[in-house]
């Protein structure tokens, strides 16, 4: 049984009328690597600030390291935070930024230096501790910032979109240094980003958050073949929608009529017969034919054109278009040159029915207190 | 050169002059009220005094005031009241400029900026004359002092340097909130959340972050009130009354009174050139380059 790090409990906050988190509740386990997934505004900010102490919850509890947080100012959590534009402070040097709460905490001299140019280590930065902060690269900058936060050995190292600023070559490389420094130090780690990507890539646990509420959480592969809902299914990487009525549940199977066309999936929550839903099929988990090869199975079969090509190098995406108009997504591993198929050819489509997953469409307005 | 360099350099010719039009009368300005009695101001104070009917240069002039300990006296007096005017601009104005620029909501930001500016509608002059109503024996803090019966006699406030630095910090206020309000609107926010993340109070946040990054501007403004405080004539002579004398007032009562405008003019430049080398002297204590204090503004 793990320890848990972080406990949050049915937090709420208001601010006037508007409701930014919704009854949120959930616990992180020491060592975990967190992430709160979500769109800009749907309150993942605020929980993390409600955390970190900058924001005081309207209703609701949080621990950290077991404590209660009511009434604890952020300077006396055990809790330290990356902000999404670093906040480094300009005016001091790299080692004057790392050694700063520790200065704050009182510690002897002798130990800051030894922690700084032990986190200067930890970070691959060492002999940069006179440099000025506008003398660094952003990926720089960037582990000076966390730098200065793991230096204190928190509880929880709360990060809020760290990655954002960066450009997209350095936001891959610091993905990877991320997650190489969480697992060397072993400190929980709280990830704030709406980029699905960066929280599957690096987290082993997340929470999708939409319109202040939590949606699901769950692993990275939890979410991704598992969805518990419609926002889930098309927020966590890409995935095709097709909106039918459930005319037959069988076991944990739901029979979808399409435009007089009938698809399988896997029952998902909350489906019930005769229920408009969507099924939702992931692009690479539909199989392509040509045309001469049509497969032998009479469900979840459609044929299509092919309506655009888009080489990937290692994968090929191709956008059908069936003959029911429904338009599909499907991207195809390049395995060999004989299977590219050509734009404007005919082309048959199918996937099992265990990959298909059918939810219940999302409610409007899910944001309103239910 | 091919014709199409002719035109562009003739078009760049007829450019710089209207350039060169447009900034005449400013240059003319600038080069007649204040170059020219400058250096003639200069070339002055080495020359001798009148009485002595001599030709070429000296420095008797400068070593009058070096010679002079009551010369001296005043010019010391002088720079450690606008030393102390520079010091309470700086404990007034740097809450105000905080508030401004991080507490207020942008609407009352706007009101309270109008509340500094309006007073500088109104000349230096009046406003110094209003502080001299209000510190007056019969002004208004004393008569209000004796209406509640907490004085029988009115205290002396005005006539002393504790007059002078009112009205001084009072009329200079603005040039020490501007610079400050300028760099502390730059800076982010989240600096100082960063600072409390990282366990620092509301005092260490204030001391170790906020201050150090509005430095520029504090210097700046400093060096603004400074200057002008040194360097004015109208309140120390109306509040400082005829006991505390600034060393203005000397070099005024050199060329008006004593008509002896070659030591005048000495004075004159030594004030500016001790003044100077004493701000650069803070600068570079404050360990900041003169250009980062210009920049400022």
């Amino acid at each position: 049984m793990s320890e848990v790090d972080v406990k949050v409990e049915n937090l709420v906050k208001k601010f006037g009328n508007k409701i930014a988190v919704n009854n949120v509740s959930f616990e992180v386990n020491k060592g975990d690597f967190f992430s709160i997934l979500g769109p800009s505004g749907c309150g993942k900010t605020t929980t993390l600030r409600m955390i970190s102490g900058f924001e005081v919850p309207t209703s609701g509890r949080i621990w950290v390291g077991g404590e209660p947080m009511e009434g604890v100012p952020p300077h006396k959590r055990k809790t330290n935070m990356v902000f999404q534009n670093l906040a480094l402070f300009p005016m001091m040097t790299v080692y004057e930024n790392i050694a700063f709460g520790l200065e704050m905490r009182g510690e002897s001299r002798k130990k800051i230096r030894e922690a700084v140019l032990n986190m200067l280590e930890v970070i691959n930065l060492k002999g940069y501790e006179n440099k000025r902060i506008g003398q660094l690269s952003g990926g720089e900058k960037q582990r000076v910032a966390i730098a200065r936060a793991l230096v204190l050995h928190p509880t929880v190292l709360l990060l809020d979109e760290p990655l954002g600023a960066l450009d997209l070559k350095l936001r891959e490389h610091m993905k990877i240094e991320l997650k190489k420094i969480q697992a060397k130090i072993g400190t929980t780690f709280i990830y704030i980003t709406h980029d699905q990507g960066e929280a599957l890539v690096m987290s082993n646990k997340i929470a999708v958050m939409n319109e202040g509420k939590i949606q699901q959480i769950g692993t990275p592969d939890e979410l991704y073949y598992s969805p518990a809902n419609s926002f889930v299914a098309q927020f966590v990487g890409e995935n095709n929608r097709i909106e039918g009525k459930a005319v037959e549940l069988t076991g944990d199977e739901v029979v979808v009529e399409v435009n007089g066309c009938k698809l399988v999936g896997r029952r998902g929550k909350g489906v019930s017969a005769g229920s408009t839903v969507n099924l939702f099929i992931r692009p690479e988990m539909i199989h392509i034919y040509s045309d001469q090869n049509k497969p032998q199975t009479k469900i979840n079969l459609f044929s299509g054109t092919v309506k655009s090509v888009i080489f990937e190098g290692q994968i090929t995406r191709y956008e059908v278009e069936t003959d029911r108009g429904l338009i599909l997504n499907v991207s195809v591993p390049n395995i060999s040159k004989a299977i590219l198929q050509k734009l404007g050819t005919k082309v048959w489509l199918a996937w099992d029915n265990e990959n298909a997953i059918v939810l219940p469409p999302l409610k409007i307005q899910a944001g309103v207190l239910e | 050169m091919s014709t199409l360099t002719l035109i562009r350099n003739k078009d760049q010719f007829k450019r710089n002059l209207t350039l060169f039009i447009l900034l005449l009368p400013g240059l003319l300005w600038i080069l007649m009220l204040i170059v020219i009695p400058q250096f003639s101001m200069f070339i002055d104070s080495f020359k001798f005094r009148p009485i002595y009917h001599k030709k070429g240069f000296t420095l008797e002039n400068y070593a009058y005031f070096f010679t002079n300990l009551l010369y001296i006296k005043i010019f010391l007096k002088t720079l450690g009241v606008a030393i102390l005017i520079t010091f309470v601009s700086f404990l007034v104005c740097f809450p105000i400029a905080f508030y401004i620029a991080k507490v207020a909501k942008p609407d009352m930001a706007r009101k309270i900026f109008i509340l500094v500016i309006i007073p500088f509608w109104v000349s230096e002059l009046i406003r110094t004359f209003s502080w001299m109503i209000i510190l007056g024996d019969h002004g208004v803090i004393n008569r209000f002092l004796m209406m509640l019966h907490l004085r029988t006699e009115p205290i002396t406030l005005l006539y002393n340097n504790f007059s002078v630095t009112v009205g001084l910090v009072y009329n200079y206020l603005l040039f020490m909130i501007l610079p400050i309000y300028s760099t502390l609107e730059g800076m982010d926010n989240s600096l100082m959340e960063a600072a409390q993340d990282l366990g620092a109070n509301r005092f260490n946040v204030m001391r170790r972050i906020v201050i150090p990054y509005s430095l520029p501007g504090i210097m700046s403004g400093s060096i603004m009130v400074f200057m002008l405080s040194v360097g004015t004539y109208i309140a120390p002579t109306l509040l400082g009354g005829t006991k505390e004398i600034w060393f203005t007032e000397l070099i005024y009562n050199k060329f008006f009174k004593a008509m002896n405008w070659r030591l005048g003019s000495a004075l004159a430049f030594t004030l500016l050139i001790l003044t100077l080398l004493f701000i650069f002297l803070v600068i570079k204590i404050a360990g900041l380059k003169l250009t980062d204090v210009i920049e400022e503004e």
